[in-house]
């Protein structure tokens, strides 16, 4: 019976908590947010603009039609409490500004995705406009020649 | 008896109030001066002059780009703030990132100044390529700051635009 309920009793006490906060930046990649991009217009906005204000892309697809940037921010933080020990952290956000050129290097699209609580990139055809999906586009090259 | 006690109370909260400066000091801003970009740029890259500096030159110094656009008339650069001419070990790496973890986690960068002091004078910047990925991880993990240089030429492979930008942390 003592046994149970101390088992009860560290079962019920354990607890976990995520509290939401403002999005900010702890570590990582300078983020590309919007006044960082505000210069980005489309069908005006040249590669080599983006190039020098923002840097290397993290991902260059469809010979170098789409440029992908990959920045990650703090959304919440959780702690988990049990018998005895606790731990806790930062959730975080990813980010993606996904920008297309169009034959002359000029920006025909560009957006900002987000990635709830995952860090992982989307599958490369996400990233991709409907009519590259459909097949109009070359296909896909992961990195830039070098 | 009450005037003891008023005593005993004020004595408390000129403690408190003490212990709350030294941790007001304790708390610090991080000092950006030695991995700000325009520091960087003068101490490490100051013979990229636009209108004058060639490509070669650039190839010479820098070493085969990290990525090349539009035909080779861009080209972009990797670059990690790392320790000087040495691979770090494990255990170096290791004390690096709980120092770091440290110092983020308890807001107090003493030790990362520090190493960003000692990192202007003996550091150097080290270009990170697919090639090199794998055998300076260590470093690339450990980087103090990390930095986009790209350098855009004319068909006379003549520097005509280049932009440095500190892209991390």
């Amino acid at each position: 019976m003592k046994i149970l309920l101390a088992f009860l009793l560290i079962l019920f006490s354990s607890a976990c908590v995520v509290i939401p906060t403002p999005e900010h930046r702890d570590h990582g990649r300078v983020p590309c947010d919007d006044e960082k991009t505000a210069f980005m217009v489309k069908d005006t906005t040249t590669k080599e603009e983006i190039l020098l204000k923002l840097g290397e892309p993290d991902l260059v697809l469809n010979q170098e039609r789409t440029f992908v940037y990959r920045w990650e921010m703090v959304a919440a933080y959780f702690f988990v409490g049990g018998y005895g020990a606790g731990a806790g952290g930062p959730i975080q956000r990813s980010h993606f500004l996904i920008i297309e050129f169009d034959d002359n290097n000029i920006v025909s699209r560009h957006e900002v995705r987000e990635s709830v609580f995952t860090s992982r990139t989307p599958p490369v055809e996400t990233l991709k406009s409907p009519q590259q999906s459909s097949g109009t586009m070359p296909p896909a090259s992961p990195k830039p020649s070098s | 008896m009450r005037k003891a006690s008023v005593r005993s109370c004020c004595r408390i909260l000129l403690i408190f109030l003490s212990l709350l400066s030294l941790m007001a000091c304790a708390h610090g801003n991080l000092d950006e001066t030695f991995v700000s970009a325009p520091y960087v740029r003068e101490r490490w890259l100051p013979y990229l002059v636009d209108g004058k500096t060639e490509r070669n030159e650039i190839i010479q110094r820098l070493g085969e780009p990290s990525s090349k656009f539009q035909s080779g008339t861009i080209l972009g650069y990797r670059l990690i703030l790392v320790e000087e001419g040495r691979d770090i070990s494990e255990e170096e790496y290791r004390i690096i990132l709980v120092n770091l973890e440290t110092a983020y986690l308890n807001r107090y960068f003493g030790w990362v100044d520090e190493r960003r002091k000692l990192l202007s004078e003996k550091g150097t910047l080290l270009i990170v390529k697919e090639q090199n990925k794998e055998e300076k991880l260590l470093e690339i993990l450990s980087r103090e700051a990390e930095y986009s240089l790209v350098l855009v030429f004319d068909d006379q492979d003549i520097l005509t635009t280049n932009s440095l930008r500190r892209i991390m942390p």
